[in-house]
């Protein structure tokens, strides 16, 4: 074949190859956004760093890993690193990890009455 | 943050203080983000104008003049990118090194580097004869513009496309 109907294989390749891999990890695309759930339960630990937040969430008898949003988005729309202190309770709003049964990605977290908006 | 399933010298690297840091800081990684962002617009415009000029728009133009103006900026996109995505590398290590994406994008400018010699190496010499005004360019010189416009508008699909997988 012509170089650039080789080189056309290649990339086109390349980039076909990705999409087999597609829903891996914790990738955005990842989450089962038909699903919603919400989890009523306790901050176990949590971390406020980029690229984005996580809790260790107890809930419905599972440990949850909760995904947040990113520091200066959170920190904008008035939620604190203190305000998720270990044994805080909390309402987690999300979508449930199409890989891992006890992550999910939180559209909006409750605390003490206060609802912030995450995405 | 991904933790722990990854090989060692990537969970050195992201918990050592320079990727405590950019985790910690609030304006350290969007600002970096954004850099990254400027600089990678910087190199992948100055190569599609001269990729462009390679595949055969704008013959008016001699290719060595259009060069000579977007290869510097190419080459400066290059110097900020770089070092930017290594800061978001560090960031999070293991999960780059986890992610299938990421690898491919590492290819593929890989690939589009090596496009970029064999045309240097090869037809580039003679390039003030067959990149004058009005001449169409030989297949070899075409062909490289036409893949490394595949390979670079590739590379930043594949750098946007990180963030989904």
């Amino acid at each position: 074949m012509t170089l650039i109907t080789r080189r056309v294989v290649i990339a086109t390749a390349l980039l076909g190859a990705v999409a087999p891999a597609a829903l891996a990890h914790h990738g955005w695309g990842s989450y089962d956004s038909d699903t919603v759930l919400t989890l009523n339960g306790t901050i176990k630990t949590s971390t406020y760093e980029n690229p984005h937040g996580t809790l260790e969430f107890d809930a419905d008898g599972k440990t949850w890993h909760v995904i947040l949003g990113p520091p200066y988005r959170m920190q904008n729309r008035g939620l604190q690193a203190d305000m998720m202190k270990p044994g805080t309770t909390a309402t987690v709003v999300g979508y449930p990890s199409r890989n891992d049964p006890v992550e999910m990605r939180a559209e909006r977290i409750t605390i003490a009455g206060k609802t912030t908006e995450l995405r | 943050m991904e933790s722990g399933l990854g090989p060692e010298w990537a969970v050195w690297l992201q918990e050592g203080a320079l990727g405590r840091t950019m985790r910690a800081s609030f304006l350290l990684y969007p600002l970096t983000n954004v850099l990254h962002i400027l600089g990678f617009t910087a190199l992948a415009g100055g190569i599609l104008a001269v990729d462009l000029r390679l595949i055969g728009l704008g013959r008016r133009l001699a290719l060595d003049q259009v060069a000579r103006v977007m290869l510097p900026v190419a080459l400066a996109g290059l110097a900020v990118a770089v070092p930017t995505g290594a800061l978001l590398f560090v960031t999070e290590a293991v999960g780059m090194w986890n992610n299938p994406v990421f690898g491919w994008k590492v290819a593929i400018i890989a690939l589009a580097g090596a496009n970029a010699l064999a045309l240097h190496a090869g037809p580039w010499r003679r390039v003030a004869e067959w990149g004058a005004p009005g001449v169409k360019p030989p297949p070899r010189a075409r062909a490289a513009g036409a893949a490394s416009l595949l390979f670079w508008g590739g590379a930043v699909i594949l750098g946007r496309l990180i963030a989904y997988f």
